[in-house]
């Protein structure tokens, strides 16, 4: 079974933003961001760019793939 | 306004049409019954327009959309076999008015069906299934 995981949380803290903040710049609600935050919800290619442009990271270095 | 401040306000919103809805049902007041959807409709347009945030996003698209596969499943199985129930039990009780019942059960699931095979096709080409 595959698994994803990400840097989210890691990253939103280094640049000093909350859940929040970082929904309103996705255009999400904030329970999109807790939900892949909590890898419980896989986010579209369109939300994956958005979330690593915010960033300045490449998706890469943001979302983990590990097709077990 | 929050987005629980919202929510509050829409619930309140909803509550105030089902009780308007009710009172026109008990008076038997057509007029009534249109006035307070017509009202509760627009009030919800603009507490919605008041509140800037977004509400509906990807997940939330995505979570409604297998909420509504779910119902049409059950919703349509359920309507079939409740209709097939009806006109079994009027054939074997004779009751007319339980087959025209049955009969319209069995109808209404078949709508479900036409709707939801005209609405797959639609999005289905939509998103690039052309062939």
């Amino acid at each position: 079974m595959a698994q994803m995981s990400n840097k989210i949380k890691i990253f939103r803290a280094e640049h000093n933003m909350t859940q929040e903040d970082l929904a309103i710049k996705c255009d999400v609600t904030r329970q999109t961001i807790i939900a892949v935050e909590k890898n419980k919800y896989i986010p579209s290619l369109e939300l994956a760019f958005k979330i690593a442009i915010i960033f300045k990271q490449s998706i890469e270095n943001i979302f983990n793939y590990r097709a077990e | 306004m929050n987005y629980k401040n919202y929510l509050q306000i829409r619930s309140l919103i909803t509550l105030l049409i089902v009780s308007i809805i009710s009172m026109a049902v008990i008076s038997n007041n057509l007029y009534l019954a249109i006035v307070g959807i017509f009202i509760g409709v627009l009030f919800i347009f603009l507490v919605r327009n008041k509140f800037k945030k977004i509400v509906v996003d990807e997940r939330v698209l995505s979570v409604s959309g297998k909420a509504s596969r779910i119902t049409y499943v059950i919703g349509t199985i359920f309507l079939a076999l409740l209709g097939l129930f009806f006109i079994f039990l009027a054939k074997l009780y004779k009751y007319p008015y339980l087959e025209s019942l049955g009969i319209v059960f069995s109808y209404i699931a078949l709508l479900m069906i036409t709707i939801y095979s005209i609405s797959y096709h639609y999005y289905n080409r939509e998103y690039g299934a052309d062939e």
